[in-house]
């Protein structure tokens, strides 16, 4: 593994259960330090299932992933995931994603700064002792990416974090993911329909369609032309 | 004397006199703790809409009380309810997991086999007088045993609510989160799981088989009406859970004179607060 590399995967297939196609076929990439890596595709094309078996909730039916030791992830999914009708203030959810150094009864002081962090950097802060289930779809999102900031990560996995959001929560969102790039050297992995975003942002694109049909810098691609003509 | 004049007799010296019968000391200790580890069980079992494991795993524990007296070890019912009890609720966990089948079935398949199981183990040795008492507890019938159990019980509840307070927050508002962020959300499930175990085998004894599950449920259900946050949703199932349990085991000693069963008015006392919480607050919400 590289100096550089925080996740490497080495001819990965994915199934859901014996006898069926993969829903992702011998994939290798790898994912480096400090850069925004697009996973694009069609619905089907094994984008979720990929990032699901790189953060690990989906057993890989064979190949090998490796991790930099101790790297640091956090994620965010596509909204309505979680229950709406909770007891929890927005507080009490961005804690939840910071890490405690040490085994100690309920939070630690440099955990309750970590989260006061988080707030204030997503804008948050008033909104604090508010419980989640008044907050609207994009305040709940921001809330969440906070959840995921206050874990300090390496490596932030979105799957199609801006699904169901208005444009301008997206543009913010979007303005937000590149600060944290910018600003704390966080490299992110996001699966993505927007080619607006992956023009204007992404280091790296990957085309998936169940096995990788592109992987590199997005000028490379020649099926782009195709995607900007009909997407306008 | 009618109930109403016993249940003023209970002041001064009278009320001293009661509670350090050492019958009734047990009862209002064991029960005391059993509802504080039930109460914030309950929360997350709620949360993660797993409560009816509690109603199952009473069953369960009906049945294994009944094993023992056929074993003859009706003297020492906690050394075989619980072990098994805990093996039930790691099968149970571990099959939905594993396998397709729903939560809500497994829970209906060891419940009603349990109980079957139950009943025939105390044709043999009690009768039905035996599967009464299992089946609506047995206050005043606890053992100093029971009462050693639940002290440890409580203080390994109420330490991991302390040392692990942020690992199960998470785990129960967001499992996928939880995992994909390399935290081992299957040991906290299985913390919990064996906690209730032990919890229920307990409530058992005070409540009965059959209303155990009342001390997970009533409580957390009141709270989460009344709390916004997490941590206010334990403190308020708790707090609500104690008032059931000393008004209901009061109402039940002060019409002594017609034996009012104690788990049963604990119940009636869980369900009218929450009815009189849900009523208060939906007022205040259409305001």
């Amino acid at each position: 593994m590289k100096e550089n590399t925080l996740i490497e995967v080495r001819d990965v297939s994915i199934n859901y259960g014996s006898g069926r196609q993969d829903a992702v076929e011998h994939v290798s990439l790898d994912i480096s330090k400090g850069e925004i890596l697009a996973i694009v595709g069609s619905n089907g094309s094994g984008k979720s299932t990929l990032m699901k078996g790189i953060l690990k909730l989906m057993p890989i039916t064979c190949g090998e992933i490796e991790r930099k030791p101790g790297l640091r992830i956090s994620y965010l999914a596509q909204i309505h995931t979680t229950e709406r009708d909770f007891p929890a203030t927005v507080r009490e959810i961005v804690l939840s994603g910071t890490r405690a150094k040490h085994f100690s009864p309920f939070y630690s002081a440099s955990q309750r700064e970590k989260a006061e962090k988080a707030m204030k950097m997503l804008d948050i802060l008033p909104l604090k002792h508010v419980n989640v289930s008044a907050l609207s779809g994009g305040q709940l999102q921001r809330v969440l990416l906070a959840r995921a900031v206050a874990g300090d990560p390496e490596l932030l996995v979105l799957d199609e974090p801006c699904s169901a959001l208005d444009p301008s929560i997206t543009h913010e969102l979007y303005h937000l993911f590149c600060r944290l790039r910018d600003e704390n050297g966080v490299s992110i992995t996001i699966a993505t329909h927007d080619w607006d975003f992956v023009r204007g942002h992404a280091d790296r694109v990957l085309v998936l369609n169940r096995t990788v049909e592109y992987l590199g810098d997005l000028s490379g691609w020649s099926g782009m032309e195709a995607q900007h003509t009909c997407h306008h | 004397m009618s109930p109403l004049m016993n249940l003023l007799s209970i002041g001064d010296c009278e009320f001293i006199r009661v509670i350090t019968n050492p019958m009734i000391s047990r009862a209002l200790i064991v029960g005391a703790l059993v509802s504080l580890c039930a109460a914030l069980l309950g929360v997350i079992l709620v949360l993660k809409h797993y409560a009816l494991i509690g109603h199952g795993l009473g069953e369960v524990g009906f049945a294994a009380t009944s094993i023992a007296a056929l074993v003859g070890l009706q003297q020492y019912p906690l050394l075989v309810a619980i072990p098994l009890v805990c093996l039930s609720s790691v099968l149970i966990m571990r099959i939905d997991q594993k396998s397709g089948v729903g939560g809500d079935v497994l829970i209906g398949m060891f419940s009603t086999a349990a109980l079957a199981v139950g009943v025939i183990a105390s044709v043999f040795t009690t009768g039905y007088s035996g599967v009464y008492n299992n089946m609506f507890g047995s206050i005043y019938g606890l053992t100093n045993v029971d009462v050693w159990v639940s002290a440890a019980l409580s203080v390994i509840v109420v330490g991991s609510f302390c040392l692990l307070y942020n690992r199960l927050f998470s785990v129960t508002y967001d499992e996928t989160y939880a995992r994909a962020t390399d935290m081992n959300a299957d040991m906290y499930q299985f913390i919990i799981s064996l906690l209730t175990s032990v919890a229920v085998v307990l409530g058992m004894r005070v409540m009965g088989a059959m209303m155990i599950s009342s001390f997970i449920i009533f409580p957390a259900m009141t709270a989460r009406r009344l709390a916004k946050s997490f941590k206010g949703m334990l403190i308020c199932a708790v707090i609500t859970a104690l008032i059931s349990f000393f008004t209901g085991m009061v109402i039940s000693y002060a019409v002594e004179s017609i034996q009012l069963p104690t788990g049963a008015c604990v119940v009636t006392v869980s369900v009218i607060i929450m009815l009189i919480v849900y009523g208060i607050t939906s007022i205040r919400y259409k305001k």
